[in-house]
């Protein structure tokens, strides 16, 4: 899941604002931590110990009223939290609120999640991981009375796969039976989904073998919906009430105002049957979202009192973190990297191996750590994030800066009969700070390699844009997990069938395609996260296709009355367990 | 009047007409697809059978004769949906549009009794202190970018007043629309002034700044004239003659700029209403504009244009009460 680019044409002139208006506060606004700068502290590697955390939450009071001005501050980019159309991290904290799927994760010890049912009581597979039978758990009610039946899930999936709505993550329904023919509209409904509402049991048949599918319907693409809903808005959707809103989650919609303004209301739901903790209730009454057009804007409003929580600006890390409790230090399943060309003639191909591995070594991380991120990010060591079971530390061996090395590697590839022609161009999305790291890397290869690399910022639709085919040389990707399985970062991100998608750079390497091929249908959880670790070592240490640089952390703030405001790794917010004092 | 009234509508309709088909144009110029744009997908790049389907079933594929026929029929009627959020445009415009009227129309109250009267006083006290001080005021705030101003001006009434404990009748809400408690539709309540009173401060701020310079010129010019040198030899009180002799001329140029100005901060007000978020109509042009949303756009682009036109409409009927040469004349210039 891609995050938005929360970015303005004011925003780096109010940062630079803010902190001029912070130097010259009170003593509590100004401290002698530089916010930026290359003498911040950063976070360099070490991510098995400093990544992993235990959630802790506590018995929060009941009731009150949370005004959160965090999940929804780059309002212009708003589409819908319609489970089956949500696109984005901020929409889905929305989403997670009114739906609960098949399956959740327990992120208590954060690198050790483990899958557990929620709306489902039990599953089963057959040995190749191919069918799956889930039984759905008795006497579960949507907030609207209607009984949450396997009916109602096949339902939201055909709705979620169908071609009228062309929902952004249809393409998971793919991994059904026929679920191809569904988004090319071909077929409406797939016998290859089974809803037997006596039984209670929904029995599914994939196209493919794949072990981690109870881990991908915990996605909000997978989440059941009502007859009543679906009467309404059919395969249609759009924000709020124009899409389908009626849940089976711990809170339930009261109201919401259009997509880029105003707020987005939910109250307790207290049909709700409860989560994976044994939580049976919500414990605030009520959650609103405030919807504000830039992150800039929602944390001034923050700062002058309104709202208990917000978003932190760009620039900004160094005077928040001081002044109020903060969700910084929370490692998200997210990864920022860059991908290389597969096929470009300067940078791809086979030829080219020594030449990308010495601009991967050319590039100094922890620079960019301090004088972007404030020094808030990890440091990456691969593309996986730690906390995805499988991980491994340490696994890229081209990650490290090291100009020496990288010298050594480029005169190889010249004396190989490397040579450049013409411009490379490495691609950004413009806003939320990808100017300032390409600009740094841009430095860094030319100091080192004497590379001149040309910054080509793309506006509008950028991963639309790069995803084409011969538009990416080297080209920023970012990901936070959907599900916390190793594959939906070396599948999603680097497998074949997701080239014009996410697969930026069109990698396709026959090696990776049938490690990948293995890890899916292995059964075994080690065995699987070593097939997957085996090919994202093919990715980086033999064909170094991409170029990690750090791994995500959270940036919320909060006030001191909130309780249990606790990010999980993968960015939702367990809206249930948060309360509020006094 | 009538006769010049009609005409002036008819010619405001022909306007209309013909922003509507250069926009068309150009939307169709620009590269990009709104078929991919409705497909969705910032993840992945939709199946040429989605978007086939969608342009179907939006009749993209139709000619663009065709096309322009249907969309002028929606923009006339409003009844066309948004590509990127699916709402229909009148929704959009029956949100926004008394939005950014309540805000222009406050912001250019704040030009005409700020504006004028600061330009008067410097032109009846020429090269006095208050004369240098508002001259300076006028060139400082028109010198300093509205989102600069909007932000200082926030941390001030938001920020730091909150953090040093103002009472909290001083303190002053950074964003946000407010209670939506309006009386005559433009009269705010106490707590609605809160929410409208720094947008339209900062959206007024240049305008109020040229229209004080305006009117010290204008004013100054005035004062010279020869019927002005015999109300005065007549022993009229000084304020009498500023008010009835001096100010109907000087204000026509000053109007005339107000009448474009209400328009222009109809419209334009991006900068303003993205720092105050206040969901106007400038805010959600621009935001459609960058997306290809061109439902939204041709709708609100032609509601501002019309009220542009309007706006200046009742500008030119208002010389003739301004001016009594042209009542006398038959009205129109």
């Amino acid at each position: 899941m891609r995050i938005k680019s929360r970015n303005t044409t004011a925003a780096a002139l109010v940062a630079a604002l803010a902190l001029f208006a912070g130097a010259c506060g009170d003593s509590k606004d100004s401290g002698d931590n530089a916010s930026t700068g290359t003498d911040s502290e950063t976070k360099t590697t070490a991510p098995a110990s400093d990544a992993c955390r235990t959630l802790e939450y506590e018995d929060a009071p009941e009731g009150g009223t949370l005004e959160d001005y965090a999940q929804l501050s780059s309002a212009g980019d708003n589409t819908s939290f319609d489970p089956g159309a949500v696109q984005t991290l901020d929409e889905s904290q929305v989403t997670t609120a009114l739906f609960d799927g098949l399956t959740d994760f327990d992120f208590t010890d954060t690198c050790n999640p483990t899958i557990e049912p929620l709306v489902a009581e039990k599953w089963e597979a057959n040995d190749d991981a191919t069918e799956y039978t889930f039984t759905i758990k008795k006497d579960q009610v949507f907030s609207n009375g209607e009984p949450v039946l396997p009916s109602s899930f096949k339902r939201g999936w055909e709705r979620s796969g169908s071609a009228e709505l062309a929902s952004s993550y249809g393409y998971l329904l793919a991994y059904v039976k026929d679920g191809d023919k569904l988004l090319d509209g071909s077929m409406t409904t797939l016998d290859s989904i089974v809803a037997d509402d006596d039984a209670m049991t929904l029995k599914v048949t994939l196209a493919d073998s794949n072990a981690d599918f109870p881990a991908i319907v915990s996605f909000p693409a997978f989440s059941p919906i009502t007859k009543e809903d679906f009467t309404r808005v059919g395969n249609t959707t759009g924000w709020g009430t124009k899409g389908v809103t009626i849940g089976n989650g711990p809170f339930k919609l009261e109201s919401a105002e259009s997509p880029d303004t105003g707020t987005v209301v939910l109250v307790r739901n207290d049909t709700w049957a409860g989560n994976i903790f044994g939580d049976k209730k919500a414990k605030l009454d009520k959650i609103v979202f405030h919807l504000t057009s830039e992150v800039e804007a929602s944390f001034q409003a923050f700062e002058a009192g309104e709202g208990d929580t917000a978003t932190i600006p760009s620039g900004q890390f160094g005077p928040a973190m001081e002044q109020y409790p903060n969700t910084v230090d929370s490692a998200m399943l997210g990864t920022y990297f860059f991908d290389f060309g597969h096929d470009d003639s300067n940078v791809g191909g086979e030829k080219n191996v020594k030449l990308r591995a010495a601009i991967s070594m050319a590039i100094d991380r922890d620079e960019i750590n301090a004088k972007v991120y404030e020094g808030t990010r990890f440091i990456s060591t691969g593309i996986t994030p730690p906390g995805i079971p499988g991980f491994e530390s340490n696994l890229c061996k081209y990650c490290a800066y090291d100009p020496t090395e990288a010298k050594k590697l480029f005169k190889e590839w010249e004396a190989d009969g490397g040579k450049i022609e013409g411009d490379i161009k490495i691609s950004i999305n413009s806003g939320g700070g990808h100017e300032d790291v390409a600009a740094i890397i841009q430095n860094n290869v030319k100091d080192t390699l004497g590379i001149s690399l040309k910054i080509d910022a793309i506006e509008e639709d950028y991963f639309k844009v790069i995803a084409k085919e011969g538009a990416c040389q080297i080209c920023r990707s970012g990901w936070y997990a959907d599900y916390p399985t190793y594959g939906n970062f070396m599948v999603d991100l680097f497998g074949a069938v997701s080239i014009d998608g996410n697969n930026l750079g069109r990698y396709d390497d026959e090696k990776f395609e049938s490690l990948i091929a293995d890890a899916q249908k292995e059964t075994d959880d080690t065995k699987r996260g070593e097939l997957y670790a085996s090919a994202e070592k093919r990715l980086l240490n033999e064909t170094v296709n991409a170029i990690p640089i750090n791994w995500y952390t959270g940036d919320h703030v909060y006030r001191d009355s909130v309780v249990n405001y606790v990010q999980p790794p993968l960015g939702i917010f367990l809206w249930e367990k948060v309360g509020k004092n006094g | 009047m009538t006769t010049f009234i009609v005409r002036r509508l008819v010619s405001l309709l022909l306007t209309l007409l013909g922003g509507f088909t250069v926009l068309f144009i150009l939307f169709f110029a620009l590269p990009g697809d709104p078929a991919e744009l409705m497909a969705g997908g910032g993840n992945k790049n939709p199946s040429p059978a989605v978007v086939a389907a969608i342009r179907e079933k939006f009749h993209l594929n139709d000619s663009v004769a065709e096309q322009y026929v249907r969309r002028l029929g929606e923009t006339v009627t409003l009844s066309g949906t948004s590509y990127q959020t699916k709402e229909p445009v009148r929704d959009v415009v029956a949100e926004r549009l008394p939005n950014s009227l309540r805000l222009a129309v406050w912001a250019i109250a704040i030009e005409i009794t700020v504006g004028v009267g600061f330009g008067v006083l410097s032109a009846r006290r020429r090269n006095s202190f208050a004369d240098y001080a508002s001259t300076l005021s006028a060139v400082v705030m028109s010198a300093i970018p509205v989102f600069v101003l909007a932000y200082l001006l926030k941390q001030v009434t938001g920020v730091y007043a909150f953090q040093h404990n103002w009472p909290d009748a001083l303190r002053l809400p950074p964003i946000g629309i407010g209670p939506k408690e309006w009386y005559l539709g433009f009269i705010p309540s106490l707590e609605q002034l809160k929410y409208l009173i720094q947008p339209a401060i900062i959206l007024a701020s240049v305008s109020t700044a040229i229209v004080a310079r305006l009117t010290r010129t204008t004013v100054l010019e005035a004062s010279t004239m020869d019927h002005v040198r015999t109300a005065r030899s007549k022993g009229l009180r000084d304020g009498e003659v500023t008010r009835r002799h001096i100010l109907r001329n000087a204000l026509i140029p000053v109007v005339t700029f107000l009448g474009i100005d209400f328009g222009t901060l109809v419209g334009f007000a991006v900068l303003t209403e993205t720092v105050f978020d206040w969901p106007g109509l400038g805010s959600k042009v621009a935001r459609a504009a960058s997306t290809g949303d061109l439902p939204v756009v041709l709708a609100l682009s032609m509601v501002v244009m019309l009220v542009y036109g309007l706006a200046n409409l009742i500008v030119d009927v208002s010389y003739a009460w301004l001016d009594p040469r042209i009542r006398r004349n038959g009205g129109a210039r």
